[in-house]
């Protein structure tokens, strides 16, 4: 599954790493929009496939952020 | 008497109560607030049949939730959150009828960034300072001077006026590209960079970055340089540095010539950093529609351009747009 953003920002941290179990609600990182933080959480439990971006990574709308896997 | 009529169920990304702000309070730093597109907020309020000043709700790249506690009539203007009435599409620019207990629901923003949701009779909050707009910084005005909250319920005067099926004139509805043009007066310390670079500034296309708020613009791209003066020793040490001075709504600072940050309708009032130009009144509309990533380009155009895009848009926020 993948997580893409939701809203235009910048990376401020990313919270986990690939191979990293998560459950669903679990913070997967945080994107600085419009000055404000906004945290993007998992959609449901999973395992951290892949970390598409890093910290301070400029993403648009629909940027690939993170891929779970079941 | 004003009874709630409107629930917030999710609030969006940021939504707060707006009118045409306070005016009068800049000289003591407290900023005129108000809709950052203020022709959207006049013509949704003429729609439902309010005075062109009511307040909406002014909300940011991702719209929130909403439900109504009574039947209204509404509008909605400014940028596509892809509106839905109980799931059902939304015209933007026209007047319509909402029956008690059902649910508006907005998006994300496909173009423009803010979306205006007025409601017949206007969102009915305390004034502070002759204003309802909210002030966040301040924490004045709109809901206890914050953005919107789940759980909210806003209050709304009758809207006696109200009738549905108003409509803006279809070439009056603005388009929002990836791309805007952004008109300056230059000054009032161009003269503080080179003339290259007030060219450069003129011509080369600027991102809108991340950090682009109610408060100011900030907008990456060609950096500026200096020309050579004499420091004034009290300004300080950045080469942007000047003797602070009075900011306009629309200043546009150049702080270390980095990047360029254009002063929203939250913005401070003094700053001690090169302004090397300030946007027209006209298009603080066009830059509230601009979200992250959008690319912007200046003109500088003369005062008498300037005064008549004013004139103008308020010509195109009237009556007379309207069809009925």
């Amino acid at each position: 599954m993948d997580i893409t953003a939701e809203l235009p920002g910048r990376v401020m941290e990313v919270a986990v790493q690939a191979g990293q179990t998560v459950r669903k609600g679990d913070v997967l990182m945080a994107l600085e929009v419009m000055k404000t933080r906004v945290e993007v959480r998992a959609a449901r439990d999973g395992r951290v496939n892949h970390v598409a971006v890093k910290e301070s990574d400029e993403v648009r709308m629909g940027t690939l952020l993170v891929r779970l896997a079941p | 008497m004003s009874a709630p009529a409107l629930e917030v169920m999710e609030p969006g990304f940021l939504s707060t109560v707006q009118d045409l702000g306070r005016k009068g309070y800049f000289a003591a730093g407290i900023p005129p607030s108000g809709a950052f597109d203020r022709f959207a907020l006049r013509v949704g309020n003429l729609l439902v049949g309010n005075p062109p000043g009511e307040a909406g709700i002014e909300m940011t790249l991702m719209g929130g939730r909403f439900r109504a506690l009574r039947a209204a009539v509404i509008a909605i203007t400014g940028a596509d959150m892809g509106a839905t009435l109980d799931g059902a599409p939304l015209p933007r620019w026209e007047a319509v009828p909402v029956r008690a207990g059902s649910e508006l629901a907005f998006g994300v923003a496909q173009t423009g960034c803010r979306a205006y949701l007025c409601p017949a009779g206007g969102v009915d909050v305390p004034s502070v300072l002759g204003s309802k707009s909210t002030y966040l910084i301040g924490k004045i005005g709109g809901v206890r001077g914050r953005p919107l909250r789940a759980g909210d319920r806003l209050d709304v005067a009758p809207g006696a006026r109200a009738t549905a099926g108003h409509r803006l004139r279809p070439s009056l509805i603005p388009s929002y590209g990836s791309e805007v043009e952004l008109r300056v007066l230059l000054g009032p310390q161009d003269d503080h960079v080179t003339q290259a670079s007030v060219r450069t500034f003129l011509s080369a296309p600027y991102k809108v970055s991340s950090k682009a708020d109610r408060v100011g613009y900030r907008f990456e791209g060609a950096e500026f340089q200096f020309r050579e003066r004499a420091k004034a020793v009290e300004a300080g040490s950045d080469p942007s540095n000047i003797v602070d001075d009075g900011n306009a709504i629309g200043a546009i600072q150049i702080p270390g010539g980095k990047e360029a940050i254009c002063m929203g309708p939250d913005g401070v009032s003094m700053g001690g950093y090169v302004k090397i130009a300030c946007l027209i009144a006209a298009d603080l509309e066009r830059m509230a529609q601009a979200k992250p990533w959008d690319i912007a380009r200046f003109r500088a155009v003369a005062h008498a351009e300037a005064t008549a895009a004013l004139r103008d848009s308020l010509a195109r926020a009237s009556e007379a747009s309207l069809v009925k």
